[in-house]
């Protein structure tokens, strides 16, 4: 529908640059600098085939060695190159927390909507229903779930995302509460619009900004459970590279090479920290607006 | 045929008290029944609290009656619909327009989809003829093709509230209800939506049940008006007999609440200045 000048092909640019434009606006720089960063570490993650050695390859020779051409951040006491099991392992890293926010996520959002949108007994039955799940701590639950079904990323992953959903629910509950009663949701209704269709078209597309915030935010938390987890022994099992597998290394620190350890530690925190700091921003322009 | 009959419309909300348990029943809407033939204009005025949105949100069916029946069409909408065949087409029997223009539109939604998605839902038409008709309901409303990729926070509030018109009409319904529809709008831009749509209702024989507490407004665009109060219907008639000549008190205390020249408000409160001062 342009009937402007504009071309549609110089109106992609446009569009693109507009949206960073919004982003910049709501995150503010420090959140654009935190978002660079995490598309960085996870455009290594996603190329770690292409741009890695082998993490597991052993360099016998070369075990603890300083920063070299070959190894650029050094080898840990099996000679194996840091840097390369830094980038493998940002892939388990990244891709359990994806796994768990996104079930939850998947879950929550159409269990919150259900509520929000009937309200009255159903509404209050969903409500206590999550309510029952707050009382499950994440970790113990994935402990219980490695128990039974032993260790593994998908345990651990679908313990931590049954914990993660009543929270992300409840925030997307209280929104569509807040939107449902909105004229134009009413203008639907009275068009004949399906409540499903009401849902999914206006409903919660007016609510994303809050549920993208509630998943930042519960992205980091993720990713520390899922690190302890790993660290634990329950969730990746050496050798494969995790950084939660990485911090859990004695060795290194016995042996006075705690490089090996620091490195991946700096990573947990700086992601989360990074994704923490967008979700918050997120979390407080919604508020803002809100009032 | 009737374009709205409502018999007996009653409303009872039960309202919980402060302690949370405490409940009473309180009348909304008592017995209120009108006709509105097709074509004609039915204005409903009446003060603050005196039930116009209720019967508004009944007549959409986004309140149910506690008691009475309404026929849309002839065809009864007192009970909840039943299929989504039967809600469709209550949508292109009735079509409502809110007060407010900043929240009656999605936000998210281009005012050309807000439309598309309406034609989608009730007619058979391919992707041309519905962009032909999208530019066809935006110029009867008086907007133009620009505004169609315009998201509603790009539009003013006369804008809008033409674009949430246009949505009304473009299921072409029987009857549209316009609850305070231009209320929010200034004087200038009231007069424009107003003539606009009793241009509206002359083309397409569209009937309108009109609420307003302007009273103003209500002779402009209505044949027959309904006075309510407290939820029971005071006085009725052709809209000129009711305000020029009215037999109620209350609709005399209406009327002398509009202010004109040498207007006491003293007077129509009741009260005498010193009363008022203290
Ligand atoms: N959901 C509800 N629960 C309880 N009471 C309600 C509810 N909706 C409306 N009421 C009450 O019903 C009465 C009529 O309200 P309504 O909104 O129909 O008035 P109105 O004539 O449209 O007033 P206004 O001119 O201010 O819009 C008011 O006293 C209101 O408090
Ligand atoms: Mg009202």
């Amino acid at each position: 529908m342009s009937a402007t000048a504009i071309s549609p092909v110089a109106a992609v640019p446009t569009v693109r640059r507009r949206r960073v434009a919004r982003l910049h606006a709501r995150i503010g720089t420090a959140g654009m600098v935190a978002v660079a960063f995490l598309a960085v570490v996870a455009l290594a993650a996603i190329l770690a085939p292409l741009i890695a050695p082998n993490p597991n390859a052993e360099d016998l020779l070369n075990i603890t060695a300083g920063p070299s051409l070959g190894h650029p951040l050094g080898t840990d006491e099996l000679g194996r190159n840091l840097l390369s099991r830094l980038i493998w392992g940002a892939r388990t890293s990244l891709l359990g927390p994806l796994i768990v926010i996104g079930a939850a996520t998947g879950v929550a959002v159409p269990v919150a909507a259900v509520a929000g949108w009937r309200g009255g007994a159903v509404d209050l039955a969903i409500s206590r229903l999550l309510d029952l799940m707050f009382a499950f701590p994440g970790l113990l639950l994935a402990i219980l779930v490695v128990a039974l079904y032993g260790t593994g990323l998908v345990p651990c992953s679908i313990a931590l995302a049954i914990s993660y959903m009543p929270w992300i629910a409840r925030v997307a509950r209280s929104g569509i509460v807040r939107e449902r009663h909105k004229p134009y949701i009413a203008a639907a209704e009275v068009q004949g619009v399906s409540g499903f269709a009401i849902c999914v078209r206006h409903l919660i597309p007016n609510i994303s900004s809050i549920i993208w915030s509630q998943v930042t935010i519960s992205f980091g938390y993720a990713l520390v459970d899922l690190a302890a987890l790993s660290f634990l022994g329950l969730n990746i099992q050496p050798p494969t590279s995790d950084w939660g597998v990485m911090v859990n290394n004695e060795n290194a620190l016995l042996d006075g090479h705690p490089v090996e350890v620091l490195y991946p530690c700096l990573l947990i925190v700086l992601c989360v920290t990074a994704v923490t700091y967008v979700g918050n921003r997120l979390a407080s322009e919604e508020e803002r607006r809100a009032r | 045929m009737s374009a709205v009959v409502a018999e007996s419309l009653c409303k009872t909300f039960r309202v919980r008290g402060e302690a949370g348990r405490v409940h009473h029943e309180f009348v909304a809407v008592d017995d209120v029944s009108f006709t509105v033939a097709r074509g004609a204009s039915l204005g409903i005025v009446g003060e603050s609290g005196s039930g116009k949105t209720t019967i508004a949100r009944m007549l959409s069916g986004l309140e149910r009656a506690s008691s009475g029946t309404i026929a849309v069409a002839d065809r009864d909408r007192s009970t909840p619909v039943r299929s989504s065949g039967e809600r469709r087409r209550r949508g292109r029997e009735l079509q409502i327009v809110f007060q407010d223009p900043y929240t009656s539109l999605d936000p998210r939604q281009s005012v050309g989809a807000c439309l598309e998605e309406v034609l989608r839902l009730h007619t058979q038409l391919d992707r041309a003829g519905r962009r032909s008709r999208i530019l066809e309901l935006l110029d009867s409303v008086g907007l133009d093709e620009r505004h169609a990729s315009s998201l509603p926070r790009a539009l003013s509030g006369g804008q809008r509230q033409r674009a949430a018109i246009a949505r009304a009409l473009a299921a072409e319904p029987i009857v549209i209800v316009l609850d305070e529809a231009v209320s929010a709008l200034d004087v200038s831009v009231q007069a424009q939506v107003l003539n606009l749509l009793g241009e509206l209702r002359a083309r397409t024989g569209v009937a309108y049940v009109f609420i307003s507490h302007n009273l103003a407004v209500i002779r402009q665009v209505t044949d027959e008006a309904l006075v309510l109060r407290r939820g029971r219907v005071v006085e009725r008639g052709p809209t000129e007999t009711v305000l020029d000549a009215p037999a109620h008190e209350y609709t005399q205390r209406l009327l002398a609440s509009v202010p004109v020249p040498g207007w006491d408000p003293h007077a129509v409160c009741g009260r005498a200045p010193a009363e008022r001062a203290r």
